[in-house]
């Protein structure tokens, strides 16, 4: 399980200029698909996580930020140029890695790396090359096939083949899928390495956990990015504020329930099982406190308390739906004015 | 540092192609193994003559065309294989039909009530060949078999002639008209009056026998006819001893030596030679005798490499963009041209390598001639390969799937046997069509590769400008349409 808590307190107050932006970018293909509106800014030197479900448009936004495609409207800026006139000393300072593994299966896994560092202009500097198979574990499989290797092995080269120039700007579409979680976590550790060396990643991903590895977050549900925030900023958005779990030793009555709420200024209080309640505080720092104090006074018989921190993939599928429940909301609005 | 990574991008391309191909031994083994054995098979198992047609004749006589026909059959070899006679005409259709004979030839009847009537009689010749080479094999054959017949009727008709025009009584008019003239020249008045009546009974007997009466050696001379003749000597004042009728006498004397001299000619000669005075003898001038798998050796391997190199070509982009590597160019700091080099070059190697590896099977193996330069030989090959290779980067670029590619470079290899000069020359196509021959690369590097291999030329500056500068043109048009691609959506 991910330590998230830590890292993102860690992560707090980081931030930068803009390395790259997008200012209502739309890119509509021919069957209505795509991304639209998105408005976004990626902070130079931090990692920049992309979520949403599959189809919502996080490919379509990193291929518009690399170049692989040009916007229907809005402007792109990537390192200050528009990707469609990028110069080869911008594109030499991207790195990108796309969703599928893109790699030549007759040729070997340092056949396909060396392939794709030369196309950086790295001739017969093994080095680098032997480094970043190190990182992704492929060392002693260098030999092997491309054909004859798994598909978690053909990610982590795909990786590799990414990184292997030493890019500033990295984009990673869906980088750890298909990879075990030891070296997802390894993989991971490294991202902040490179973030710690002042590099920029983008990174999408399904695995929602991984959000806490980021500095920020961007949601994305059906080609409409929902906002953008500190993993710490999604709980908020997702819940409406921290949230306190009171285990009471005995089932407790509903009145007592909500003066503990008032007392500790909860803007939500509901039953999670017969003893647990959950509140739902602004910030759960302030509330503890003061919760402590209200049961020491008023005796409550209560066995613990303490914040509670709902798992990503929760935060994910509230965000989702409060979002498809706008949906329909704007839906029985816009219909309303030509009812009966 | 710019020039160092065009080389690193090129260089790039050129390995990773030329692994790729080397590592799929099905595809080597498809490259030169199989096209070495499709020669074989086709030199081994083609036959430079047709097989004999077996023919049926239908005749109500059958006697005569034992007699006049059936032994004339034997002049045109194996072209033609009797299956006898039969006065049935279904029957020998039925024979057809079930597949035991190729061809029914109708006999006509009474051909000479026919001829005689001033009509040619007709043969009437029966098959259900639907290959048009085949019909016209079968045309040539029985048209030949029929001249064969009229040329030996006609032989027989002149060795007739011959016998008959072996004529003593004009050999004997000769004879006396020459002494008919000593006697009017010596005043001899007797004996030139005998010697007249002599020569008008003569040649009033020669004029009453057939020959004599019908030939007419001398047809063309109005005056030479035996009748004619007769009368001139008859006509003869042989008491006359003035310059008029010695010059009569002579010219009559004249026209009998004349006659008869012409008659023991035409009796000299062949009937064969008198029949068909002209004969045919035809001879290869620089160059050598080659066998048919000779001929299409050079053919086979120019076709190959560039079927090979549109193929490698055409399904090379197509393949970067289903692998989805294309995607990747797009971000890094590459340039159409440094692929395409790299690509050029790659796949010229393996080309070069199976072209090595058939011309060695081709030369050694088969004992093909070779009059022409190596360098030069290999010149023609590797324009065509750079041309080739060019038009499959055309396609590869227009193309968005395998299947499109893999059919563009099957037309490109159709419109290559039909229109290159591989199976049939082009002068047979129209000028127009031909203008499609000439835009294929194969075409320019066939013609050369024969003069060279078969006339010991070099390579003319035609054929190194046209698949040079399409080359180049290719070239030029590859990159542009791969940049495209590169930097569109």
């Amino acid at each position: 399980m991910l330590d998230e808590r830590k890292r993102v307190d860690d992560l707090e107050g980081l931030d930068g200029p803009a390395i790259a932006e997008m200012q209502n970018v739309s890119k509509v293909f021919a069957s209505g698909d795509g991304v639209h509106g998105i408005n976004l800014s990626i902070p130079s030197g931090s990692i920049f996580g992309f979520i949403g479900p599959s189809g919502s448009g996080k490919t379509t936004t990193v291929r518009l930020l690399t170049s692989v495609l040009e916007p229907t409207e809005g402007t792109v800026r990537v390192m200050g140029e528009d990707p469609a006139q990028f110069t080869d000393k911008t594109r030499s300072r991207i790195g990108y890695m796309p969703q599928l593994s893109v790699l030549y299966p007759n040729l070997s896994v340092w056949e396909n790396l060396r392939f794709f560092a030369s196309l950086y202009g790295i001739g017969r500097d093994r080095s680098s090359l032997d480094k970043v198979l190190d990182l992704v574990e492929l060392d002693s499989h260098d030999r092997k096939r491309v054909s004859q290797i798994s598909g978690g092995m053909r990610r982590r080269l795909s990786l590799a083949a990414a990184l292997v120039h030493d890019p500033d700007l990295i984009f990673l579409d869906e980088p750890t899928g298909g990879i075990d979680p030891v070296l997802r976590r390894k993989l991971w550790d490294h991202f902040e390495s490179l973030r710690s060396e002042g590099r920029t990643l983008f990174v999408t991903t399904q695995y929602v956990g991984e959000a806490a590895y980021c500095d920020y977050v961007g949601v994305l549900a059906d080609g409409k990015l929902l906002l953008v925030d500190t993993p710490t900023g999604l709980r908020h958005a997702a819940f409406g504020g921290d949230v306190i779990h009171i285990d009471f030793s005995a089932h407790p009555a509903q009145d007592l329930v909500a003066r503990v709420a008032v007392a500790v200024g909860a803007s939500q209080h509901e039953f999670v099982s017969a003893r647990r309640v959950k509140l739902v505080v602004e910030e759960a720092s302030e509330a503890l406190p003061l919760l402590g104090s209200f049961v020491s006074d008023e005796k409550i018989d209560v066995e613990a308390y303490e914040e509670f921190q709902p798992p990503f993939d929760d935060v994910f599928v509230e965000l989702i739906e409060q979002h498809m429940a706008a949906d329909t909301d704007d839906g029985v609005r816009t219909q309303s004015p030509g009812g009966p | 540092m710019f020039k160092v990574n065009n080389y690193v991008r090129a260089w790039a391309f050129f390995r990773k192609e030329v692994a790729d191909l080397v590592r799929q031994p099905k595809l080597v083994v498809t490259l030169v193994i199989a096209p070495f054995l499709i020669l074989a098979l086709f030199g081994a198992g083609y036959r430079q003559t047709n097989s004999p047609l077996r023919t049926i004749f239908v005749s109500a006589d059958e006697e005569t065309f034992h007699t006049v026909i059936e032994p004339r059959l034997a002049e045109l070899g194996d072209a033609l294989e009797s299956a006898g006679v039969t006065d049935s005409r279904e029957s020998a259709l039925g024979l057809l039909r079930s597949g035991q004979v190729d061809v029914v030839v109708v006999v006509p009847d009474d051909p000479e009530a026919t001829i005689r009537n001033n009509e040619q009689a007709v043969f009437e010749v029966l098959h259900d060949q639907l290959d048009p080479y085949e019909r016209a094999t079968i045309g040539l054959i029985t048209k030949a078999a029929i001249d064969a017949v009229n040329r030996s009727i006609l032989e027989g008709l002149v060795a007739e002639g011959q016998v008959m025009s072996d004529d003593t009584l004009l050999s004997e008019a000769r004879q006396t008209s020459t002494a008919l003239r000593v006697a009017m020249e010596e005043g001899d008045q007797l004996a030139a009056r005998n010697e007249r009546n002599r020569l008008t009974d003569q040649l009033d007997a020669w004029a009453s026998t057939e020959q004599g009466g019908s030939t007419g050696l001398a047809a063309d001379d109005p005056g030479a006819t035996p009748a004619a003749l007769r009368d001139r000597a008859e006509q003869l004042d042989v008491s006359s001893q003035n310059s008029s009728d010695l010059e009569a006498v002579r010219a009559l004397e004249s026209d009998l030596i004349e006659l008869d001299d012409a008659a023991a000619e035409f009796r000299s000669i062949e009937p064969m030679v008198i029949v068909s005075p002209f004969e045919v003898a035809t001879d290869l001038v620089g160059s050598t005798e080659l066998s048919v798998t000779d001929f299409y050796a050079p053919g086979v391997i120019a076709l190959l490499l560039q079927h090979l190199a549109v193929t490698f070509a055409a399904l090379s982009l197509v393949s970067e963009r289903s692998l989805g590597t294309i995607e990747i160019f797009k971000v890094a700091p590459l340039r159409a041209t440094q692929m395409l080099v790299g690509k050029y070059f790659g796949y010229a190697v393996v080309a070069v390598v199976v072209a090595f590896a058939l011309s060695g099977l081709m030369f050694w193996g088969f004992g093909v001639p070779f009059l022409g330069s190596v360098a030069d030989y290999a010149a023609v090959l590797a324009l065509l390969v750079v041309a080739s290779l060019g038009v499959g980067f055309v396609v590869s670029s227009v193309v968005s799937s395998d299947t499109q590619a893999v059919n563009a470079s099957m037309i490109m290899l159709l419109l290559s046997i039909f229109f290159s000069g591989f199976f049939i020359s082009i002068d047979r196509l129209v000028p127009e069509v031909q203008a499609v021959s000439w835009a294929l690369p194969i075409t320019h590097a066939l013609d050369s590769l024969r003069d060279v291999l078969f006339r010991g030329s070099g390579i003319d500056l035609r054929t190194t400008l046209a698949l040079g500068g399409g080359a180049l043109a290719l070239f030029i048009a590859a990159a542009v349409l791969t940049h495209r691609r590169l930097t569109a959506d």
